[in-house]
C-alpha cells in the first residue's frame, strides 16, 4: 500500500500546484511573507467559496476561498477584461478550483486507485464541508496576493 | 486553409479563454463555435463544417469521453481531430484518448502549449497521434 505523504509534504505540493496554476491561468504571482505581513491583506471571503468533491481512492473535497478583491481579479485576469460581473467571477472561481483539485488529486491516489472529481460548485451554505466526512484529514494552505489571501483546504478520508 | 473550431466546455469563462487564445495564436483559425456539453456538441457537429474539436471531460448531460467515442463511431465525424483539455489526468484516461486518435492537454496550459498540441494532432492525422511529452 502506498502511504500518503506527510502533512507538510502534502501542503508543500498543493502550494506548488497553486502557485503554478495562478501564474499560468491568472498571471498572478504571490507576495513574499514580509510584504504580506506589512500590507494587512484582505482575508478570504467565507461567504463565497468553491467546492470540488472527489471520490475513489479517498472521499473528500477541496475548498477554495479567495478574498473579495482576489475573486474579482481571478475572473478579470482570466478573461482579460477590466471588470468581471458576478457570473464571470463564480465561473472563474469554479474553473480555478477544478484545475487545482484536478492537479492535486493524484497526490491522494493509493493502491493504483485514483480520485475522480465531481463538477465544482459554489455552496450557498456556511456548513463546513469537513463536517460531512467522518475520520477526516484536513490540510490548509494560504497564499498572499496583492488583492488579498486565498485559502485552499483539502479534506479527505484517512 | 482556415480551421473552424468547436469548443465543447460547460464553463463559459473557459470557452472565452480558449477562444481568445485561439484568436491570438498564429494558428489559421476560422469561425469558433461553442457548445455547453457533449450532446450539444454532437448536434453542432452534425451540421458539418467543423475542422477541429476542443473538448472538456467533466460536463453534464454527455461528458467529453462519451462525446469522443460518439465522434469516432460516426462516419461523417470520425476524421475530425479532437483535443481533450482537462484538469484531471491519469495514464489510463490519456491512453484511452490516444487510442481514439486524439490529443490530451492537461490544464493549466499556456497559449504556446495549446497551439503546439493543436498543430501536432492536426498534422499527425487520426489514429497516428502519439502521447505528448508534456
Amino acid at each position: 500500500m502506498i502511504k500518503l505523504m506527510n502533512s507538510e509534504a502534502l501542503r508543500d505540493q498543493i502550494y506548488a500546484i497553486a502557485l503554478h496554476t495562478f501564474e499560468i491561468v491568472c498571471f498572478m504571482y504571490p507576495l513574499g511573507e514580509q510584504e504580506a505581513d506589512e500590507n494587512g491583506l484582505d482575508e478570504p471571503d467565507e461567504r463565497v467559496r468553491s467546492l470540488v468533491r472527489f471520490t475513489g481512492a479517498r472521499e473528500g473535497a477541496m475548498i477554495v476561498t479567495p478574498s473579495r478583491q482576489l475573486r474579482q481579479s481571478i475572473a478579470s485576469n482570466m478573461l482579460g477584461i477590466e471588470q468581471a460581473d458576478e457570473e464571470q467571477e463564480m465561473g472563474a472561481l469554479k474553473e480555478i478550483s477544478n484545475i487545482l483539485c484536478g492537479n492535486a488529486a493524484p497526490l491522494l491516489a493509493r493502491n493504483g486507485t485514483i480520485c475522480s472529481l465531481k463538477p465544482p460548485e459554489i455552496p450557498n451554505t456556511e456548513k463546513d464541508p469537513a463536517s460531512e466526512i467522518d475520520d477526516n484529514v484536513t490540510e490548509t494552505i494560504r497564499i498572499p496576493f496583492d488583492e488579498g489571501w486565498v485559502e485552499i483546504t483539502v479534506v479527505f478520508t484517512k | 486553409m482556415k480551421r473552424n473550431v468547436l469548443i465543447v466546455e460547460d464553463c463559459a469563462v473557459m470557452q472565452t479563454v480558449i477562444s481568445r487564445t485561439l484568436e491570438m495564436s498564429r494558428l489559421n483559425i476560422g469561425t469558433i463555435h461553442t457548445a455547453n456539453d457533449g450532446k450539444e456538441g454532437i448536434e453542432r457537429l452534425s451540421n458539418g463544417g467543423i475542422d477541429l474539436v476542443i473538448l472538456d471531460i467533466n460536463m453534464p448531460v454527455m461528458d467529453g469521453l462519451e462525446m469522443l467515442e460518439e465522434i469516432r463511431s460516426r462516419e461523417e465525424t470520425r476524421h475530425i481531430p479532437v483535443l481533450i483539455v482537462s484538469a484531471e489526468s491519469n495514464n489510463e484516461r490519456v491512453e484511452f484518448v490516444a487510442s481514439l486518435g486524439s490529443g490530451y492537454l492537461k490544464k493549466p496550459f499556456t497559449p504556446e502549449l495549446l497551439s503546439r498540441e493543436i498543430e501536432r494532432i492536426c498534422s499527425a492525422g487520426i489514429g497516428k497521434v502519439r502521447l505528448g511529452t508534456n
